[in-house]
Order: C-alpha cells, then sequence, then structure tokens
C-alpha cells in the first residue's frame, strides 16, 4: 500500500506504532494501548517524522515511558474518565521527561479528570463532542476553572485557543483545535487503511473556502456559496453567531443536534473575553480595574 | 527532541540517629550505632544506578539525623569524599545539605562544613521553647546555646537557615514577638515555619497535635503580613510562604515536600541499618511501613519496586483525591492532599488528608491575595488577568 495515494499531501497521519515502517516520510502521530511498544518501535534514524506518542490505555504500567532513554511529546488518551482519573498521579512522572497531555472525552469523571490533569500540569485537550446540557455547564465551570485560577500553567484545549482566538479576533475553528480538519489529518486503522480522521459532515473546501478547486473564484462569493451548501444540510447553522468558529462541529456525528445547548459555552467564552479586554484596556491606560 | 533537565532525586540520608538533643516532639527512635564507611560505595551506587534507570542526573543528599555533628568531622570529610568518588564514576552531580542542631558545633567542623556544604547551615529554632532541649537539660538553655553556636559559625561566613515549628505558646505570644524574635534578637533572616504532629512515641506533648489548624493559619497570615510590611524588601526570607508568593505571582518557585504531587516520586530517606523508607519521619519509628533494606537486593529499583509500603505512598494521592474532597479544592495543584506523616500520625489513616488542610487553605488564599496585591505579572498568560 502506497499511502501517499491515500493521504493529503502534507496531513499529519493517526497511526499504530507498528505500521511506522509502513508510513515512513510522513508526519506521524503514532498510538499504543501498550507502552512497551514505543521503545520497541521507535528506534533508528527518520524519527523526526514523530509528531507526538499517543498512549491510550491508562491503565498500563507508565514505567517503560519514564525509564526510556527517547523522549517524545506524550498524549494520554482517557476512554473513561470517571474510571481514569485517579491514574493522571501515575503517570505524572512523565512530566519531569517532557510535554505530557491528557485528551479527555466529555463523559463522565471528565470535570474531575480536567481538575485533576490541570492541577498536575499536564496540558488538556477536552473533546467535546455533541455535550448535553449537564455536560456543558461543566465545560462552563471548568473554563472558569482554567482562565480564573493563577496556579494552572499549561493551557487547557479547546477553551485556550478559542478563548485567545476571539481576544484577538483570529479565527480559528474547533475543528483545527481539535486535530479533526479533514484536510490536515487522517487516521490510519489498526490494519492499516487511511480513513478520514473523523466522518466530517462538510467538505474541506467547504470548510476552508480559500482553498483548493474553488481557490481562483471571488472569495466572498464562495464563501457565501460554501456555507449556503451546508446551510441546506446544516439549517441551525444559517444563523449561527459562532459559525465561523465552529464550522459544523457540533453537528459531528448527528447532524441533528440542537446546538442551543452549547450557545452558553460560547456566550460565557465570548463575555470572559469581552472582560480580559477591558482588564487590558484599562491595564493599558493606567485606570483602576 | 531535548528533555527538560530531569529534577533532582532528593535522598534524606540518616549517617546515624545518636543525638545529643532531647527535644519533646522528636518522631525518631534514636541510638544506635552510625553508618559504615565502608559501605558507602555499596549504598551509593546503588542509588546512581537507580538514577540512571530514572533518567535523573542529580542527587541532594539531605544529611539528617539524629545528629550530624556527633559524627566526626573527619568521618563527615570522609564520607564525603566517597560519595563524590562514587558519582565521579557514575557521572552523577551531588549537592549535599546539611540539618544540624548546632549543639556540637565547633571550628574543628569548618573543613567539612565549607568543602561539603559550602558552608551552609540548616538548623532549628524555636519560639517561645518549649519543647527543644540539650540531653540532660531544660528548654530553658537551648536557645542559648544554640544562639551561641550559630553566632560562631556565622563568625566564619557560614549562612544559618532555620526551621521553626510552632505550639500553642507560640500562638498565644503571637505573630509580632515571633517576627521580632527572629530577625532581631536571632539575626536571622531566612527561617520555615513547620507544622507539628504526632510522629514515633506518644506522649505528652504530642497528644496536643494537631494544633488548632485555624488558630495556626491565623498566626501565619498574621506573620505574613508583618512581613511582608517590615522585611520582605529587605532580604528577609520566610518559608514555606516565600516560595507560595513567587507562586502565585507566576515565577519560579519550589515548594516544600508536603506539598509536592507526591513526595514518593522524588524522596527516599535510608537508616544507619541500611532500612529505606519514604523520610526520616518514617523510617525509625513506623518499621512496617519501610520499603526494605538496600542491603538485600543488588537492585535499589527492585527493591522499591517489590515494596507494598512504598506503593501505599504512590498510591496516596490517587487514594485522596477519589475519597477526600481535594479535587474540588481550587488549590489543589499546590497540596495534592498534603503530608503523609500528618496525615498517618493524626488518624493512622495514610489516605486521609493533611489535617492541618485549614491551616493550608488559610495561608493560600491570603497569599494569593498578598501576591495579586504586589503582582507585576508579566501577562506571558494573559488569562490570569481576569478576576
Amino acid at each position: 500500500m502506497n499511502p501517499t495515494n491515500h493521504s493529503p499531501a502534507g496531513a499529519i497521519l493517526f497511526s499504530p506504532v507498528h505500521l511506522i515502517e509502513q508510513f515512513r516520510g510522513h508526519r506521524l502521530v503514532v498510538r499504543s494501548s501498550d507502552p512497551h511498544r514505543f521503545p520497541k518501535y521507535l528506534k533508528g534514524d527518520g524519527l523526526e517524522q514523530i509528531e507526538y506518542i499517543q498512549l491510550t490505555d491508562l491503565e498500563a504500567d507508565p514505567s517503560p515511558l519514564v525509564k526510556w532513554k527517547t523522549v517524545f511529546p506524550i498524549d494520554l488518551v482517557m476512554t473513561v474518565p470517571v474510571r481514569e482519573y485517579p491514574r493522571l498521579y501515575a503517570f505524572a512522572p512523565l512530566l519531569d521527561r517532557g510535554p505530557v497531555r491528557i485528551s479527555i472525552p466529555v463523559a463522565e469523571g471528565m470535570e474531575k479528570a480536567v481538575r485533576l490533569a490541570a492541577s498536575l500540569d499536564f496540558s488538556i485537550k477536552i473533546i467535546p463532542q455533541q455535550p448535553d446540557v449537564d455536560q456543558v455547564k461543566q465545560l462552563i465551570r471548568l473554563a472558569d476553572f482554567y482562565l480564573r485560577n493563577p496556579t494552572i500553567e499549561e493551557p487547557i484545549e479547546f477553551f485556550h485557543s478559542l478563548f485567545l482566538g476571539i481576544v484577538n479576533s483570529e479565527v480559528i475553528t474547533l475543528w483545527e483545535i481539535l486535530e479533526k480538519t479533514p484536510a490536515r489529518y487522517g487516521f490510519v486503522t489498526d490494519d492499516g487503511r487511511i480513513v478520514d480522521s473523523q466522518h466530517c459532515p462538510i467538505t474541506d473546501a467547504e470548510m476552508n473556502p480559500e482553498t483548493g478547486s474553488e481557490k481562483n473564484s471571488d472569495t466572498a462569493t464562495i464563501r457565501h456559496s460554501s456555507r449556503q451548501r451546508v446551510m441546506n444540510r446544516l439549517k441551525e447553522c444559517v444563523v449561527c453567531p459562532y459559525w465561523q468558529w465552529c464550522r459544523g462541529f457540533f453537528k459531528y456525528p448527528a447532524p441533528d443536534y440542537s446546538c442551543a445547548k452549547v450557545f452558553p459555552l460560547f456566550q460565557h467564552l465570548f463575555a470572559a473575553a469581552a472582560e480580559f479586554k477591558n482588564d487590558l484596556a484599562e491595564l493599558n491606560s493606567g485606570a483602576p480595574a | 527532541m531535548i528533555p527538560p533537565p530531569p529534577p533532582p532525586l532528593s535522598l534524606i540520608f540518616l549517617p546515624t540517629l545518636q543525638c545529643d538533643a532531647d527535644c519533646e516532639y522528636c518522631f525518631e527512635k534514636k541510638g544506635g550505632s552510625p553508618l559504615s564507611l565502608d559501605v558507602l560505595p555499596e549504598i551509593f551506587g546503588k542509588i546512581f544506578d537507580f538514577m540512571d534507570e530514572r533518567n535523573t542526573h542529580e542527587l541532594h543528599v539531605h544529611w539528617q539525623g539524629g545528629e550530624i555533628l556527633t559524627l566526626s568531622p573527619e568521618w563527615v570529610e570522609d564520607a564525603g569524599e566517597s560519595i563524590r568518588r562514587t558519582a565521579e564514576s557514575h557521572r552523577k552531580q551531588v549537592t549535599h545539605f546539611l540539618q544540624s542542631n548546632l549543639i556540637g558545633y565547633s571550628r574543628y567542623w569548618e573543613p567539612a562544613i565549607t568543602t561539603i556544604f559550602g558552608k551552609s547551615i540548616g538548623s532549628s529554632v524555636d519560639y517561645p521553647n518549649c519543647h527543644r532541649k540539650v540531653k540532660g537539660g531544660s528548654p530553658d538553655n537551648f536557645n542559648p546555646i544554640w544562639l551561641e553556636k550559630a553566632d560562631m559559625a556565622r563568625c566564619t561566613g557560614n549562612h544559618i537557615g532555620v526551621i521553626s515549628i510552632p505550639s500553642t505558646k507560640t500562638l498565644e505570644a503571637g505573630a509580632e514577638a515571633f517576627y521580632d524574635y527572629f530577625t532581631k534578637r536571632l539575626g536571622i533572616t531566612d527561617f520555615q515555619l513547620n507544622s507539628p504532629f504526632a510522629g514515633g512515641p506518644a506522649n505528652r506533648v504530642k497528644a496536643g497535635y494537631p494544633l488548632d489548624p485555624e488558630q495556626l493559619g491565623l498566626f501565619f497570615t498574621q506573620l505574613i503580613d508583618i512581613w511582608m510590611a517590615r522585611g520582605y524588601d529587605q532580604g528577609v526570607r520566610i518559608g514555606p510562604f516565600d516560595q507560595l508568593l513567587q507562586c502565585f505571582r507566576d515565577e519560579p518557585h519550589l515548594l516544600p515536600c508536603i506539598w509536592h504531587r507526591n513526595c514518593a516520586d522524588h524522596f527516599i530517606c535510608i537508616h544507619p541499618e541500611g532500612h529505606l523508607a519514604q523520610c526520616d519521619c518514617w523510617v525509625s519509628s513506623y518499621p512496617q511501613f519501610r520499603f526494605g533494606n538496600i542491603f538485600q537486593d543488588e537492585s535499589l529499583s527492585a527493591i522499591l519496586g517489590a515494596s507494598a509500603a512504598r506503593k501505599r505512598f504512590l498510591d496516596r494521592p490517587a487514594d485522596i483525591v477519589q475519597k477526600q474532597d481535594c479535587i474540588n479544592c481550587e488549590f489543589l495543584g499546590i497540596c495534592h492532599g498534603g503530608c503523609p506523616i500528618r496525615a498517618y500520625s493524626f488518624r493512622g489513616n495514610l489516605s486521609d488528608k493533611d489535617p492541618y488542610c485549614p491551616t493550608y487553605l488559610k495561608v493560600f488564599r491570603h497569599m494569593r491575595s498578598v501576591a495579586a496585591r504586589c503582582s507585576t505579572k508579566n501577562g506571558s498568560r494573559q488569562v490570569e488577568s481576569i478576576k
């Protein structure tokens, strides 16, 4: 199999570590549930292609990674936060060697997992897949926990990039923050097939109308037509004030998900950003905060 | 990628449990023979091998006791040289720290203190002194003897830092009298306060521990205010408040072991007979919590890996966040449930949080507000400005 025929040029592939030879020459994120496999397969030359490694089992013994002389950034992928969060202490010694991120799904125990991971100085990626009302309340509490707690050192995504994007008026989409943009990330199955990282409800051209086959057309028209095509499928996005940040992210995987559930989170982040900008303006003007 | 320098391993090194003091709150089971110089290469060789496995390059050796100055200066110098040679052959860096009550100090100690400890001594004084005694003496004459010895040591250029343990009498005397005693009477500009606990054999004094956490917290916050008003800008340092201040100001800091994420990750203690334990609070008085003996196996890693007692320490913070309310605490990241010996000596349960939790909360909140008032944050974490 020639992966170059199946993945977008320059894309980062999420591959099982044992398939590294098959994907030499690609930028890779390699994963395994077994920490022993990383030292076993990541040897020799050409390892600069590795962006980071992903350990997908937090019940595993971290000592092979602690003892490993080679250091890569590590992403620890939680699947059941309510069960796995206490395990973070066992993995904390990895922080003495290099950067470690915890990827945490929005699921039972997420709030505890995020609080503990942040308290241990792990960086964090929260994966907010179509949260329910209660989960959105938890996300709002966690956003405040992150934004207002001076002892939290490391970024908590997606809050961090979204917040700074809003503050700086620089659009960054949730797809990009969460490493799910189809044009940039590909997923390699355990048997070596490359599939889209997600079954994204919108196409790459729709998400990024400035690129692709429509790049020679008038950008504004393209943006309009691209959005319109999405809107035809995802009616709620037509009037959505957060479209440019979201680009239909919360319509994945169930297009009938009601985004009204996540609006309070966006509203909260926008209000916090406004408060922050106001504080900055007062600080710069010398006025009392 | 080039990994960051890993944090040092800290060895609490007890070459002797002989002591010339008889402090009523001491947690050690004292006595016995000192460590033999002959075994030092084996001990430190195993420690350095263990560090190799963990990719750790620096060892901090905290010389405690017992009382180090009950050994001979020659013994300490020879030990320092032996450790240096072993470290050199293992390509490890070693930094030594001395904790001494100074009773046995004389000029004969200067070569060892200079060569091994870099002319720095950590010592201990209380105010008012209720419980520290020279063996056969009374609390009344401890501080005068200490001050005489400290002055001798300072005359030759040694830096002396002090640990102080508050008592109910300290709380009654108040923060102002306490601060003045150390800075004016003793001329100490670098001191640290530790909270007392009932470690080791029970007695009348320890029956009064822990101190009232709220009262202790109030005392600490008052002391912080006095220090910030009078001493901070003059270079006076009071631990752990100085490190907390830096923590809340987002500056480099080193919090004391009681607030490490897991003291079992970076600390180990060795007894004169080779017993291994979490720290000096455990090794002599709680044999059931020993991790093993360094002479029982070729590999320290194997000894520690097989130790059920060490696993209990490693698991403690995870137990605490599941069983206690710490997971919802805004200061979890700088406390992690506090000190194991303070928890265990209070209720006999290692998985309890530190009984001084209310003290810490009061101090953390107060220090955070102090930091906010005097902060000139550089904005590297812009979002923190939203308060």
